[in-house]
Order: C-alpha cells, then structure tokens, then sequence
C-alpha cells in the first residue's frame, strides 16, 4: 500500500499556449457579453420580461463579479429597444396650494411646455401693461371710480343742502361727524340755543336727528358701493386680461390641443390670471411696489418663494416644474443610484431659507432615482439601500403602492408639524434590480416578509466557470476586452497563459477559472505597470508574474513575521527527526483578498482513563464547533477500529500548541488522529512531513480548503532551514485538482527536494508518517503484531485490562 | 421783472397741527424748512370753539363714520379729547423740531378754527397746514378750513397732501402777475434747497408776452445758478391749467395768488383737483 509522492505535473496546471491562437491580445476580438453567467442572464431576461406585479430582480452574487456591469449591459440592451417613457412635470394646483398636481406628457413635451409657460411668464407683464394702459381701459376705470365718488358726493351734498336748508352745519368732530344749529356761518351757543322757543328747539332737535339717522344710512351703504364699485373694477379688470392673454394662451392650447391634461391645466392657469390680476399688476409695478407685492401675495395666499430674487413669486405658479425630461432619451431608461438615501431615492422637496424661516413650493421638487427610472431600470446596492435609513422601506413603499409619493422625512413620521407640500403621486412603472451578496439575499428572504412577494426574481452570479479550450479562447477574448476598455498594453500570449494560470490559482482548481472579474482586472492593470516600469511596450509573462509576486509582498507582512517566528524557534515547529505524539498540522489563516499556510504543532497524549478524548481548544473555547466535530469522529473512529468488544480504556488529550488565537474547521482531524495513534503506539512521527485533511470515522482522508497555501506554508519553513528531501507534506487524494502550486515549489518537487504525498485513508498517512507499515486485519479481525494497528490494539487491550485490574482492586 | 433780495425771508414758520398721523408729516416737513431757512417753529392747536358750543347742546351727537354708531357729545369728553390731541400734536412738533434742531414754540387757541388759524398766520412768514384726506369718498373735496385759508390767508402758505413729497422739482406758476416775483423768489428758495431746478408754467395770452416772462425767469434764475424747465400755456383756461398740473406736475406747485385763474373759488377747485402740495403766495 506504498504510497508515491505525486508527479511534478500534477502539482500545476500550466496553460498550453498552444491552444492560444494569438500571438498579442491585439489580434482578438473584444468579447461582446461576458464570460458565463447562462443562469444570471436568462433569470434577468425572464424578470425584465414578466410584466406581473412583484418581479423584481436581486442580483445575487459575490462582490468583484462584474455583477453591474453584466446587469447594466444587459439592461441597457433591452431599454434601447423599448419606447421612451413620458415627462414628468409638476404644476401648481389652483385649487389646493400645497398639493402639486402631476403632469404625464409624452417624452420631450415636458421642457417644451415648460418653455412656453415661461414665455408667457416673460410676456405675461407686457401684456396685462399694454392692456391697462390701454386708453379704453383708462377711461372705463376713471369712469367707475367717478361714478364711486360721485355717488357718495351726490349723498353727502344732498345731506349737506338739506342741513343748511334746516340751518344746520355738518362738522367734523375728533371722533366723528356731528350736525349742529348755526346762524351767520357759527354755531349757535348753547345759552342762545336756550333763549329759542321750545317750539324752535324741539324741531332743531328733529332736525339734527333726522339728518343723523340719514348720515348713518349713508354711512352704513357706504362699504357696500365701495364693494360694487371694486367688483365692478375687478369684472372690467377680468374682461380686459381675459382679452389680453387669451392669444397668448391660445397659442400654446392649439400646441399641446391632443393632451387633454395640459389644455385643463392651461384653462386653470387663463382663470388664475384673470382673478389674480390685480396682484400680477402690482408685482409688475417695479422694484417700488414691494410692499405691494408682499400685500398682493397675501392676498393671494401664497408663499413668498423666491431665491433668485429677480422672479416674482406670484408668477412663479405659472412655471412648469420638469422633473424628469426625456426630450434627449433614447429607450426607456436605466438609472443606477450610487447614493441610494431616501431622498436621492424617492425624491424630495427643496427649502430655501428665508427671513429665518424655510419655504418651499412646487418649482423645488426634485425627482428621486425611482422617477427617473420610471418607465424602465432602477439598479441599485443591496447593502446600501439597506444601511441608509428608511430607504428600504420607501422602496418597497413604492414598489407596493405603484406610486411614487414624495414625502419628507419629516412628515412621514410627524416629527415636523409644519404645512409643507404633498405633491400628486405619480403613477410607477419600474423594475427594480438589487445587487447584492447571496448572504444577503437569504437574509433578506428569512426576515422580511415583504421580499419575496416584491423580489421574486433571484439571478445567481457565478465566481468559476470550466477550464475548457473555448472557455480559454473566451477568457483569452475578455482579458483582450479589458486591456482594450482601460487601454493598456497589449499583453503576450505567455503573458496571457499566466492570468489564466493565475486565474485557477485564484479558485484553487485546476480544472476551473475564476470569473471574479475585479481580481483579473487588477492583475492585467498591474502587470501593465509592472511592463511599463520594465520599459516594455508588450506585457509579458515575467511581467505578470512581477505582479502577482508583487501583489503578495505587499499583503504578506504577517505571514513574513509568523515564518520568522518559526525559524527563530519562538513558535516550536519541527521540520526534521522524529516524536511520538507530535505532528505537523497545517491551517490557513485568511487576511481578506490574501491567505497563507501556518504549519502547527498537534500534539496527543494519553493515560488511563474511560474512553474520553479531551480536546483542549474545545475545554478552553477556543476551538470551533466544526474543530470540535472533527476530534470526535476520532473517537468514534477509534472506538470502531480497536475496542469493538471491549471498553476503550483511555484518556487521551489533544491539543495544537502555541495556538493562541481560536481553531476552527476539521482540517486537522486527520493529523490529530496520526498524534494519538502515535502516542498509543509510541511509534515516533516523522517531523519532515506536515498534514492536512480531514477523516472520517472509517478512518477515510477527506478534502479540504486553502490546500496550495497550506502546503507552501511548510515549504517555505523547510526551504528556510534547508530542504532536506525528505520533507513534504500529506494532502488528501480528493485535494490533487486543487494544487495549483507556486513554481517554487514544484521546481523543488521536481528536483525531489519535497514531496506532496495524495492519500485516501489514514492507514497510509499513518505509514508515510512512521515508515511503520499500519497492518490490515485478519479474518477474525485481528492486526499483524509488528504493524502500527496490531500495536494500537495491543496496547488498548493492556490499558482495557489495567482498568479492568483497578476496578477489582477498588471493589475489594 | 426785478427783484429786492431783502424782499423774501422766512423767520417764523407757524404750522398748523392735529393729532392725526399725517400731522407728524407736515410737522415734519414744517421742521425741514425751518432748518433751511433758520427760521423758529410755531406750532398752533385750535380747540373748535364751534364744537364746544355744540356739545353743550342736547342734540350734540357724534356719528361714527368707522361703525356708524352715534354717541352722545359731552363737553367734557370734547375738552379731553382737545387736550389728548394738543398733547399729541405738541410731541409731534418737539420730536420734529429736535430731528432738525430748530427753536419752536407751541401755542393752544380757542376759538373759531379758520379765524383763528388766519390771525396766527398774520405774524407768520410762512404758513403750513395740512390736507388730510378722509377714506369715505363723500369728504374728498377740501374741507371748509382749507377753503376758507385758501382764499383768506395772507403771506406765503402751504398746503400739503399727504401722498406728495416735498423732494420732487417744484413747479411755478408764471402769470406776470405782481406777486410773480414773490412766487419767484420762493420758488428759489425750494428749488435751492433741494438742488433741483424747478419747472416753470408760462401763463400767458400770447407767445410774445409768454417769452418775454420766460426770458426774464431764465436771468433771475442764472443769477442764482439756477436754470428752469420751461413749459407754456397760451390763454389758459381753470381746466388746461388744471390739466397740465395734474398730469405733469409732479412736486410742491407754487401759485401767485393775484390772477383770475389762482383766486377765490377757481382757486379752490384747482387745489381740489390737483394732489400736489400748493404754496400760495399772496
């Protein structure tokens, strides 16, 4: 059952650049699409398709694999096809102020009407000037205001003829209006009042309160014929604007004559100047009528809005607000927001400050992502949109209601209580594509019950696709794509065969290639600069591999420290001669986008005992639950193999020494198990060869990960106390399609300076580890004397018996 | 035309007051002549002997012309109201005064309004009162103190309307009239204390006569570093004049009260149509 060290070709998948028909990447052709994703592309074909409520898309995926792109790209190819959606416009509404109305125009209508509205905006004053400077006008005014006055004239000199008639004066009093008897132009004194026959008295007396009841009268009709006489200037008014902007109008109605919603809105907007004239008048009277204007905007209860200073707030109602134009679109659109916050998102009304206080009004409405998306594609980050507050919630808001509300914060949740506006809802038409990680769509699924009923459309990214000859020409055509879209080099087909190679590297599997495209990116643009600071206009392969050295040197500081450690003897790790108890395990210690081995030392002992395996990391809480699975199965696999029949009558402890920091994963099970196996059989293990794999309790290596960095782990700590040849390291047979070897190390292979030995069983790791050969069983089950298994087994029987010998003792 | 410099000088200015708001602009505008002219403010309250005497009649009741309520006229409440409004008037004056820092006196008459008013103009330069509109239009037309000082007083007044500004170019009424050369003298005096040159009215029967009084206007007006705006009105009617001056007159409007045209009741019906502040010279 000898067990060979594995062939150097086994240890590397080189890319045959024989299969690369290209001598640069200048002679490929851009790839159009991308590499795999089959199962992305039909789900997002399938939910941009589906026009059901609810099939929404997350693009689910791991960060770096080109998800975006693949998504916009696709997107963007189906929009082109699609029609162009409408303008969004908001206009003020005559009836309720603060509650904006919608307009839905056909694409590019929107900054039309907008344009034309400002036109009448602009001409608005010339027009109502001319119009009441008119002669006509001028003289039917001055003619109601002297039919006021002469009314009230006629009233009072009546009053006045019929008071001096009866010889009495009209005066006017502090407070007042009083009638009084006068002779020869004075009043009459009170003691000649007296002198007067009573006869003479009495009628001055009904004379003055007759003249008193009439002023009264003329008093109390004197508001109501100023009122007819302001109706009457306010209907001439009407007549004479109605007149004057009618043409004005006219010409935009019989523009916009097919959009029954704009020919409305203009009517409202002809009956608001007509009504609001005066108002218009007043703000047109110059920068003098200030106060005017202030007046005429109260009268017209409107905010004074105004940041430019130079437009009137009163014709600012006239204005049309675009908040979303499509006058230069092609297709429906596709928005992505890098900022998803709830305003960017669902929009919001802008605020200037003014005179200590916040205004607003229709023209600062700003459109949210979910508007200029409407009609098409809204791609936007999982995770932002869940980190930035209410967000979330005012998507799905959205998405579920089928329109999109502009609400601020504020008045969402009561914390302001001041009026603002409530602008109409527009009508939502939108597919919404999240982008996120697979952990969060699962999350995502679990915890929110609205999910699943608005996203019902998962696409999966995938990070690998098969290392096949036409996924290489393909990988060979994206690689030309990115060189060609970030302009870099051309790059050599040897240099090419290193991305690929590095590119498998990436996934640890010989067979597959790594479609994070953010990794190979960085490669290409790296390896570019690494040709351009060698003063090569070609990328090669040195050049690539300069990059990815370069890449590791500057993420392996840790790694550089822990190696020291080892070669100082700080942490204990053999790498010659042999113990009993003592082997190498391997674990892998992961810094984000780098990884390297860290060779440990497991060690067993054991003693009398009861059958338990004391995992030291577990007793401690150190060791993870997989870890801890990993030492039981030893146990079981123990108790299976060598005390079927009788008590396992030992206690044996396990530990990974100088482990200061937690463990986790059962990586190491198998060599824990050659420690204890050792320790019972006190057949030393040779401390030139390290171990990874995990076991299970028929005593089967299985795989396991991190295999290329565990082995170069020991390898650079052999390499550095000087490589013996007889070092290496065992790996589990099932991990072979994984090695993707630094070159280092298989040049050592090949020279037979180190060993990478596959196995399946612990039968032959245990061998490899002893040079003692392990010995199958008999017939009736029982081991070779001289072999590892006879040895274990013999010496459980003597502690079983021991134990067996001390439990008599204690019952006596 | 000549002119005696020593002929024209204001030394008393005796304004007319109330305790309305616009009071505190003729106070106002009183106290920005005196300071010009370095002249003293007198300040002249009359209690209405004619009311007195018809609140102490049992028929004396005030109408309202806010509510149209109507109250009984007491004496006592008449004479608090005069003193309320003496005091009124008399703080408005003292702040106007101080504002210029011009000396000012303050006197409280009883008596008749308009004789009264007239008697204390006769030791006065310069007369001012002012000419308050009431918001019911039935009392537009000048009240019966403003006509009877319109067409009695004597010396120089001015009557002013509460919505022109004294710092707008002064129109003169030119009529080679004797008291032109007042009117002259006065319109000077304005115009060169507002650096304005003044628009001239030429009033004549023909071209001829109207050139002669524009030429001989333009030298008194250079002697003074002066030039005028030069307008005519060949045998000028009550309306054309009135029409000019209500259309093209913007500021005070000095009248030579001597010609048919600025007497007696064409006076009046001039200075009702016009909302110019007047300064009559007599």
């Amino acid at each position: 059952m000898k067990v060979n060290p594995l062939p150097p070709e086994e240890l590397f998948q080189e890319c045959d650049i024989a299969q690369l028909n290209f001598e640069t990447t200048d002679d490929l052709e851009e790839l159009e699409g991308f590499v795999g994703q089959p199962r992305a592309a039909e789900s997002l074909e399938f939910g941009t398709t589906i026009q059901h409520e609810g099939y929404n898309i997350f693009a689910s995926g791991s960060s770096g694999t080109g998800k975006f792109r693949f998504v916009r790209r696709l997107l963007e190819e189906k929009a082109a096809k699609e029609p162009v959606p409408s303008d969004l416009c908001y206009v003020y509404n005559f009836k309720e102020p603060h509650k904006p109305c919608i307009l839905v125009l056909p694409a590019g209508k929107g900054k039309g009407l907008a344009r034309d509205m400002d036109t009448v905006i602009q001409e608005l004053g010339n027009v109502l000037r001319a119009a009441f400077e008119n002669e006509e006008y001028q003289n039917r005014r001055q003619s109601l205001a002297q039919e006021l006055i002469e009314r009230q004239q006629e009233a009072f000199e009546e009053l006045q003829r019929e008071a001096e008639q009866k010889q009495l004066r009209l005066l006017r009093t502090p407070a007042g209006f009083a009638f009084a008897p006068v002779r020869n132009g004075e009043v009459i004194p009170p003691d000649e009042f007296e002198r007067l026959s009573e006869e003479q008295r009495r009628k001055v007396e009904q004379d003055a309160e007759e003249l008193q009841q009439k002023t009264q009268k003329i008093f109390q009709r004197l508001p109501t014929w100023e009122r007819e006489a302001r109706e009457k200037l306010r209907q001439l008014n009407r007549e004479i604007t109605g007149y004057a902007i009618q043409p004005l109008l006219d010409e935009i109605r019989r523009r916009y004559s097919d959009l029954g919603g704009v020919t409305e809105y203009l009517n409202t907007v002809e009956e608001d100047i007509v009504h609001n004239v005066e108002a218009l008048l007043s703000q047109d009277a110059g920068s003098g009528g200030q106060a005017m204007q202030v007046r005429a905007q109260q009268r017209l209860g409107s905010s004074p809005v105004d940041g430019s200073q130079s437009e009137s707030p009163i014709v600012r109602r006239y204005k049309v607000n675009v908040i979303v134009d499509h006058s230069e679109s092609e297709g429906v659109p596709v928005v992505y927001e890098d900022n998803p916050v709830y305003q960017n998102l669902l929009g919001r009304v802008e605020h200037i400050a003014h005179m200590g206080t916040l205004l607003t009004d229709f023209n600062m409405i700003r459109a949210g992502a979910i508007h200029r998306a409407n009609g098409g594609y809204l791609i936007l980050d999982a995770l932002k949109l869940l980190t930035e507050p209410f967000a979330w919630e005012g998507l799905k808001r959205a998405l579920r209601s089928r329109e999109a509300k502009i609400e601020s914060l504020g008045q969402r949740y009561s914390l302001i209580s001041t009026i603002s506006l409530e602008p109409e809802p527009v009508p939502l038409s939108i597919k919404v594509v999240l982008l996120g990680p697979p952990i969060l769509y699962y999350l995502l699924r679990q915890f929110d019950p609205e999910f699943p009923k608005l996203f019902k459309v998962v696409a999966d990214f995938d990070t690998v696709i098969d290392r096949t000859p036409e996924a290489l020409e393909t990988y060979s055509r994206l690689i030309a794509g990115i060189i060609k879209r970030e302009q870099l080099r051309k790059f050599h087909r040897d240099a090419v065969a290193r991305v690929i190679e590095q590119s498998a590297r990436l996934v640890s599997d010989k067979e597959k290639l790594s479609i994070h495209l953010q990794s190979i990116s960085d490669l290409i643009r790296e390896a570019d600069y690494w040709a351009s600071q060698n003063g090569r206009d070609l990328v090669t392969r040195e050049d690539v591999q300069q990059a990815i050295d370069a890449m590791v040197y500057r993420s392996d500081l840790l790694r550089e420290k822990m190696q020291e450690l080892i070669k100082r003897n700080t942490i204990l790790i053999d790498t010659e001669g042999s113990k009993v108890g003592q082997v190498n395990g391997l674990s892998v210690i992961s810094l984000g986008d780098f990884s390297f081995g860290r060779p440990s030392r497991i060690t067993a002992r054991i003693r009398l005992g009861k059958g338990e395996l004391v995992d030291i990391e577990r007793e401690v809480e150190m060791g993870g639950p997989i870890h801890s699975k990993g030492v039981l199965i030893l146990a079981g696999f123990l108790g299976a193999r060598y005390a079927m029949n009788r008590p396992l009558s030992l206690s044996a402890s396990l530990v990974f020494e100088q482990s200061y920091s937690g463990v986790e994963g059962d990586s190491a099970s198998s060599a824990e198990l050659y420690a204890l196996l050792s320790a019972i059989s006190e057949i030393p293990i040779k401390q030139s060869l390290a171990v990874t794999g995990s076991v299970n309790q028929h005593g089967q290596i299985q795989p396991i990960g991190g295999v290329n960095e565990k082995i170069e782990g020991f390898f650079d700590i052999c390499k550095a106390r000087g490589l013996t040849g007889e070092q290496g390291v065992l790996i589990p047979a099932s991990n072979v399609k994984n090695l993707m070897l630094r070159r280092d190390v298989v040049e050592a292979v090949k020279d037979g300076q180190f060993h990478i030995f596959a196995i399946e069983t612990v039968d032959q790791g245990i061998e490899l580890l002893t040079g003692v050969e392990a010995g199958d069983p008999d017939a009736e089950g029982n081991y070779p004397e001289n072999s590892i298994n006879g040895i274990v087994h013999r010496r459980l029987e003597a502690l079983a018996e021991k134990e067996r010998e001390f439990r008599g003792s204690e019952k006596e | 035309m000549n002119r005696d410099k020593d002929q024209f000088s204001i030394r008393r200015i005796l304004v007319a007051l109330d305790a309305s708001p616009f009071s505190r602009r003729t106070a106002q505008a009183a106290a920005d002549l005196a300071a010009e002219f370095g002249a003293e403010l007198v300040g002249l309250f009359v209690e209405d002997v004619n009311l007195l005497n018809l609140a102490g009649l049992p028929l004396a009741r005030e109408i309202s012309p806010f509510s149209s309520a109507m109250r009984q006229l007491s004496r006592e409440r008449l004479q608090r109201a005069f003193r309320s409004q003496s005091e009124a008037a008399k703080g408005t004056l003292a702040a106007a005064a101080a504002s210029r820092n011009v000396p000012w006196t303050f006197r409280v008459v009883r008596g008749a309004v308009t004789s009264a008013i007239i008697a204390e103009a006769s030791a006065a330069d310069l007369m001012i009162l002012g000419r308050m509109t009431w918001p019911q239009g039935g009392f537009r037309r000048l009240g019966s103190t403003v006509r009877v000082v319109l067409q009695e007083s004597r010396g120089v007044t001015m009557v002013l309307h509460e919505e022109i500004s004294l710092s707008v170019p002064i129109t003169l009424v030119v009529d080679g009239s004797p008291l032109g050369e007042k009117a002259l003298e006065v319109a000077i005096r304005l115009s060169k204390m507002r650096e304005l040159s003044p628009y001239i009215l030429i009033l004549a029967q023909d071209k001829d006569s109207a050139y002669r009084l524009q030429e001989s206007v333009q030298e008194q007006l250079a002697k003074e570093g002066l030039s005028g705006r030069f307008r005519t009105l060949v045998k000028p009617s009550l309306a054309s004049l009135t029409w000019w001056l209500e259309t093209e007159a913007r500021g005070p409007v000095v009248l030579p009260c001597s010609g048919e045209l600025l007497q007696g009741e064409a006076l009046c019906t001039l200075v009702d149509r016009i909302s110019n502040p007047v300064v009559l010279v007599r």
